[in-house]
């Protein structure tokens, strides 16, 4: 933003693309695990499997650490469920939100062509009375309605101000959001790992068994490795899920971005058509008109908008230039006006794709979250029957 | 045999007592009791200052005062309106019952109470527990008293403190002691299991009250970035 040198560059608003779903396969690696986590899990893998192969296949002992197989992960998944669940609604109250901004900026727009001299006709012919008594000039009432209209632009502007610390408090949230989604894919990530170690590593010891005790062989493939294939399908088809949500949930973001940068910009356009009107008055008319409530509102504007703020001042002495120096100087405030059109065009453009996109992302993470629905509440059931044997141990629990 | 185990239970006893969350735990408790008290008090001394103006009001409008029966009449007032009060103030014990349809608000401290009037049938090693549990009660008291009793985290706590916890203890008590202590076909002995559930619920009041306070901890974090974002630019979290 910051980097334009000039308000009369059309702006561009890019709308980020949708997000597509995510297969469980590639799902997991996506957050990176060191490699002291690694070795960590690897080691109570180890220990686990240590502990079941020396464990009798008919015990009471050995159903117990089949059911811990059956648990890898629970609460990890229960936990990244519970976030989407949370973020599900957050792209469509971010739709919300962009139409309480879209009312600002079409009420906007309305007050602007009031004035827009484009619309007025030959403001520099004499105005007749009856259309034949010359009587006053059309230039002045022309000008007379920028001091009824400032008052209202001025409420505008300010509400689109608050609608754009909505859009930042609401980006404010995502950011936490997403690095609590994080922290949570992490943890995913990390019994992934262990489930995947002991997917290979019973595998292995089932087939090193074949030879000296195909019964525990027989037992540990059909009990043990059956859970643990489960297990896995369940934690990354979770994980696909919650990877989408956090890739959304960059997408509200960055449309956030693009909605604040347009109502900047729509601000800062209507701010210096107005400042332009001033210096046309002055230089068709010579009447000295005062805007209060902009001259207020520049000040305002400036803070609101930092980087546009710098951009207004250093344009002052050019708007002033232009206007007076010009011979057709009512051509510089139509000019002024036309920036503020294609400004709210370009928002226009940009809602209408996000919305698109945003409709687009919030249909595939829909239904993906209730893919995995099925898959926790099946995974749910099997927890729910063994809940009631007291104090269950967690063989695979995280720090 | 039973004469060291005395010993052993009265020295695990008194180190338990003057522990931090056995201190912590009396401290507690004589709090409440003060407070209790100071209710009662308050409400007494403004039973009484409303009699008082009655009858000094009375004194004033009729025409020979209210005399020395009306003073007698004000005094049995005061005194009726006080045993009233202390009655009705007079909590009845907490049961599980109780508990099972209490208010949510109120749970924890009557779970609290209910927990000190069963430790005499508890064994040591729960006794320790028992200060834990009336730590992280009193801890997730707050945060539950201002829930919406028909959200499902109110539901949930309220299965947990009003139902589970004193099914658990209950289980226990309903074993025959001299059965307590001997292991139930080579698995943990009824003292280990009850030792274990404690635990285990213990555990699950911490991770509640966590996940109650989630939302303040979020809210605040997000005030914060929102900050950060309007004043210092934006930049990713934790810059």
């Amino acid at each position: 933003m910051a980097t334009e040198t000039s308000i009369d560059t059309p702006i561009a608003l890019t709308p980020p693309p949708p997000v597509a779903a995510i297969a469980p396969s590639q799902a997991a690696g996506l957050v990176p695990l060191d490699a002291g986590q690694k070795t960590k899990l690897d080691e109570k893998v180890e220990g686990f499997i240590a502990t079941l192969i020396a464990t009798d296949a008919n015990s009471p002992e050995f159903g117990k650490q089949v059911d811990q197989l059956t648990n890898i992960g629970r609460r990890e998944i229960a936990e990244a469920a519970g976030h989407s669940n949370r973020f599900l609604d957050r792209p469509t109250k971010a739709m919300d939100k962009d139409s309480n901004v879209g009312t600002n900026l079409a009420e906007l727009r309305r007050t602007i062509e009031d004035l827009d001299p484009g619309a007025k006709g030959n403001l520099l012919g004499p105005k007749r009375l009856f259309g034949i008594i010359p009587f006053g000039s059309k230039m002045r009432d022309y000008f007379d309605g920028y001091k009824s209209a400032q008052t209202h632009i001025s409420s505008i502007l300010q509400h689109l101000a608050s609608g754009k610390d909505d859009l930042l408090k609401d980006n404010a949230a995502i950011d936490v959001e997403r690095q609590g989604l994080w922290a949570a894919m992490g943890r995913l990530e990390q019994m992934i790992h262990v489930a995947k170690t002991l997917d290979s590593r019973l595998e292995e010891k089932a087939a090193d068994l074949d030879a000296t005790d195909p019964a525990k062989a027989k037992a540990i493939r059909e009990t043990a490795l059956f859970y643990v294939r489960q297990r896995v399908q369940d934690l990354l088809t979770q994980m696909a899920v919650t990877v989408q949500g956090y890739l959304a949930l960059d997408l509200v973001k960055k449309n956030n971005v693009e909605l604040v940068k347009g109502v900047d910009r729509a601000s800062t356009t209507t701010v210096a058509a107005l400042r332009t009107a001033v210096t046309v008055a002055q230089a068709l008319t010579g009447q000295k008109m005062v805007l209060q409530q902009i001259t207020a509102l520049n000040t305002t504007t400036a803070n609101i908008i930092d980087s546009t703020g710098e951009l207004l001042r250093t344009q002052t002495a050019q708007i002033h230039q232009q206007a007076a120096a010009s011979t057709i100087p009512i051509d510089t405030l139509k000019r002024a006006f036309q920036n503020i059109y294609s400004t709210m065009d370009a928002i226009d453009t940009f809602k209408l794709q996000a919305l698109d996109n945003m409709k687009s992302t919030v249909n595939v993470l829909t239904d993906e979250v209730e893919k995995s629905r099925g898959y926790i509440a099946r995974a749910e059931g099997a927890a729910q029957g063994q809940i009631s044997s007291s104090a269950r141990e967690d063989a695979f629990r995280l720090d | 045999m039973a004469g060291s185990d005395d010993i052993i239970e009265h020295a695990a006893d008194f180190l338990r007592r003057i522990s931090p969350e056995g201190r912590a735990a009396s401290r507690r408790r004589r709090e409440r009791r003060a407070a209790a008290f100071r209710r009662i008090a308050k409400r007494i001394i403004l039973a009484c200052v409303a009699i008082l103006a009655v009858a000094m009001v009375a004194g004033l409008i009729l025409p020979h005062g209210i005399g020395p029966f009306g003073f007698l009449a004000m005094l049995i007032a005061m005194a009726l309106a006080a045993t009233a009060i202390i009655l009705w103030s007079a909590q009845p014990a907490p049961t599980p019952e109780r508990l099972a349809t209490s208010d949510i608000a109120a749970l924890p401290a009557q779970t609290e109470d209910w927990l000190e009037k069963q430790r005499p049938a508890l064994p040591a090693p729960a006794q320790r527990q028992l200060d834990q549990l009336s730590l992280s009660l009193a801890a997730i008291a707050p945060q539950l008293a201002g829930l919406d009793p028909k959200l499902p985290e109110a539901l949930e706590a309220r299965r947990l403190i009003g139902d589970e916890l004193p099914e658990l203890i209950r289980g226990y008590q309903r074993v025959p002691p001299s059965l307590r202590r001997q292991p139930l076909n080579g698995g943990p002995s009824p003292d280990k299991q009850l030792s274990e559930g404690l635990g285990t619920i213990g555990e699950e009041i911490a991770r509640m009250n966590a996940r109650l306070a989630d939302d303040d901890l979020k809210a605040l974090a997000t005030q914060n970035r929102f900050l950060e974002i309007k004043y210092k630019g934006d930049g990713e979290i934790g810059e």
